[in-house]
C-alpha cells in the first residue's frame, strides 16, 4: 500500500468512528477469538487451540464477523453499538476483492428497520466521501434503490415473485437465456441469477441498494408478512458488494429454526465449529427490535481510492505471502 | 477436469466443444450463499466473448492444447501462412480474430502456435517485442511538453504512439497486449 492510500485508509477509519459516535453509537471492542460461533452454512472458519498449562486444551475460532458478541451486548441492553472488527474467513479464494483477514464495520440500530439502516448507511457514505474523497466519481451520482423483484423484471424480464409462487424459477431462467445447469434449490438458483446476470447489470457508476430478498435464502432477516420477501438489503458501490443489512429476526422460535437448519446443512458439508448454544436463548426474553448492518471497510477504501485490488489498500495482503 | 475455484486467467477451457481462453476471473460470494466464479472467456476460434458463472465446486473441462514453433512466411487474403519448424509443412491460420496479433508479426520470424486437435488455433506473441521504426514525423521544434507523443510506423506497418525523440531507424520495445510503447532499445 502506498503512503497516500495509507493516509486515506487512516482517515476513513477515523471518520467512520467520528460519524457513528456523533449520531449516538457506542464503539465496542469485542474479542476476535471465540469458543463458539453462530452456524452459517456458507462460511468456513479458522480454527485454533488454546493450550493453558493447567487445564485441558480448548478449540477456539477466529470470528467471521463480530455478530456473535454484538448480539449478546444487544440482549444485555447496550443500545446502539458498532465495532470495526478484524474478521477471518477460511476457504475463500484470495483475489481482487477477497483477503482471508479483513476489516468489517458492523453496527446495530435499536428500534430501526432495514430501511432506516439504509438511510444511515447512505448518509455515512456521503459524509465519508465528503470528508476523505470529495472527488471520487462513484459518490457524485444519486444512489439507486431497487428491489430484487424490480431487478429481476428489469434485467431478466420476469417476475421473481411469480416464478417463486408457481415454482418455475428454473424454466424462467432458461427462458431468459441463463444456463442454470444442475442448480436445484431456490437459494442456488437465485444466487446464480444474481451473480450471473443481475450484479453485472447494475450500474457501476453509483451506489446501488438491492432490497427485499426471497425468504428461501436462509438468514436471520425478518420476513415481510404476506410477501415472499425478507427485510434485507445489499449495497453495491462501483459494482462491488459493499454492505448488507437485515431487520433482525427477534422471534426466538424462528431463530432456533434457523440454527437447526444451518447446523444440519453444515454437518452435511463438514462439522467444523461448536455452536453458540446460548444464542437462541438471547431471544427468549425481550430481545430489542433492531437492525444490523455490516460493511467491508477494505472495499470502501478501495472504492474511495479508485484502486483496482484490495492488495493496494490493505497492509501486507495475503496474496503477497502465497 | 479442473475445479472452478482453481481456474486461472490464461487457462484454456473447453466450452460448447470449443477452446476458450479465460481472460477474466473473479470470485464472488453472494450475500449469503456459496462461492461462485465469474469468468469472461474468448473463443480461440472466433474471438467471440463468452461469460460463464460457475459454482466454485463445479468442474470445467480443460482443452487439450499445446504449443509448437511456426515460422511466419507471409499473409494474404486466405490468412497467415506458417511453416512448421519441425517437419517444414506449411499451413494457414485464418485471419478472423487475429488481425491485432498479425499487425505485430514479421515475415521470417518464428512464433509459438497454439494447437488444438492438430489444428492451429492461435498465435502466442511475446508480451514485449522489438521493432524498427520505419516512418516518423520530425518533432516540432519548441514542443517540449513533457509526455508529448507522436505516431510512428513500425516495420510491420502498425502505428505506435512514441515520445517525440524517436527517429526513423530507432528500435523500440512495444507491449503487444496494449499496443503501447515501452522504451527505446539501444542497438
Amino acid at each position: 500500500m502506498d503512503y497516500q492510500t495509507a493516509l486515506l485508509r487512516a482517515r476513513v477509519m477515523r471518520e467512520l468512528r467520528s460519524f457513528l459516535t456523533e449520531v449516538g453509537y457506542l464503539e465496542v471492542d469485542t474479542p476476535a477469538l471465540s469458543p463458539d460461533l453462530i452456524p452459517e452454512n456458507h462460511l468456513d472458519v479458522f480454527r485454533t487451540r488454546f493450550e493453558p498449562p493447567t487445564a485441558d486444551s480448548q478449540e477456539l475460532y477466529l470470528i467471521p464477523s463480530p455478530e456473535v458478541y454484538l448480539k449478546r451486548l444487544l440482549a444485555e441492553g447496550y443500545g446502539n453499538i458498532f465495532q470495526i472488527a478484524r474478521c477471518y474467513r477460511n476457504g475463500e479464494a484470495v483475489g481482487r476483492l477477497h483477503n482471508p483477514e479483513f476489516t468489517m464495520l458492523e453496527w446495530y440500530s435499536l428500534g430501526a428497520d432495514y430501511r432506516a439502516s439504509l438511510d444511515t448507511a447512505l448518509e455515512l457514505l456521503q459524509y465519508l466521501s465528503k470528508q476523505v474523497a470529495p472527488t471520487v466519481e462513484v459518490m457524485r451520482r444519486e444512489p439507486l434503490t431497487l428491489t430484487v423483484e424490480e431487478a429481476f423484471r428489469r434485467h431478466l424480464g420476469f417476475s421473481l415473485a411469480e416464478a417463486l409462487e408457481r415454482n418455475r424459477l428454473r424454466p424462467a431462467l432458461l427462458e431468459a437465456g441463463l444456463n442454470p445447469r444442475r442448480f436445484e434449490s431456490t437459494e442456488e438458483l437465485v444466487n446464480f441469477a444474481m451473480v450471473d446476470r443481475i450484479e453485472p447489470s447494475l450500474p457501476n457508476d453509483r451506489a446501488v441498494a438491492l432490497l427485499d430478498y426471497p425468504k428461501q435464502i436462509p438468514t436471520l432477516a425478518r420476513e415481510i408478512p404476506g410477501t415472499p420477501w425478507c427485510e434485507r438489503w445489499e449495497l453495491y458501490l462501483g459494482g462491488v458488494e459493499l454492505a448488507n443489512c437485515y431487520t433482525e429476526e427477534t422471534d426466538h422460535l424462528k431463530v432456533a429454526q434457523f440454527f437447526a437448519s444451518q447446523e444440519q446443512a453444515k454437518r452435511a458439508r463438514k462439522a467444523e465449529h461448536t455452536v453458540d448454544r446460548r444464542y437462541p436463548e438471547l431471544f427468549q426474553d425481550a430481545f430489542p427490535a433492531c437492525s444490523g448492518a455490516a460493511l467491508g471497510v477494505d472495499r470502501l477504501v478501495l472504492a474511495f481510492s479508485e484502486k483496482q485490488s484490495l492488495d493496494e489498500v490493505i497492509y501486507f495482503p495475503f496474496s503477497a505471502t502465497v | 477436469m479442473v475445479r472452478a475455484g482453481a481456474i486461472s486467467k490464461g487457462m484454456v477451457l473447453l466450452m460448447k466443444d470449443e477452446p476458450y481462453v479465460v481472460t477474466e476471473r473473479e470470485f464472488v460470494n453472494p450475500g449469503k450463499g456459496s462461492a461462485f466464479v465469474r469468468l469472461k472467456l474468448k473463443s480461440l476460434r472466433s474471438g467471440q466473448v463468452l461469460r460463464e458463472t460457475l459454482k466454485s465446486n463445479e468442474s470445467a473441462e480443460e482443452a487439450d492444447v499445446y504449443d509448437k514453433d511456426g515460422q511466419f512466411l507471409y499473409a494474404d487474403e486466405a490468412g497467415y501462412h506458417f511453416m512448421d519448424a519441425e517437419n517444414y509443412e506449411q499451413y494457414v491460420i485464418e485471419r478472423e480474430g487475429l488481425e491485432e496479433k498479425g499487425s505485430y508479426m514479421k515475415e521470417g520470424d518464428t512464433y509459438r502456435i497454439m494447437m488444438w486437435e492438430n489444428r492451429p488455433i492461435d498465435i502466442v506473441l511475446p508480451l514485449k517485442m522489438t521493432f524498427t521504426v520505419v516512418e516518423a514525423e520530425e518533432a516540432i521544434k519548441g514542443d517540449t511538453v513533457t509526455g508529448a507523443n507522436k505516431v510512428v510506423t513500425i516495420e510491420t506497418g502498425r502505428q505506435v504512439k512514441v515520445p517525440l525523440f524517436i527517429k526513423p531507424g530507432d528500435k523500440v520495445l512495444v507491449n503487444t497486449e496494449t499496443g503501447e510503447y515501452v522504451e527505446r532499445v539501444n542497438s
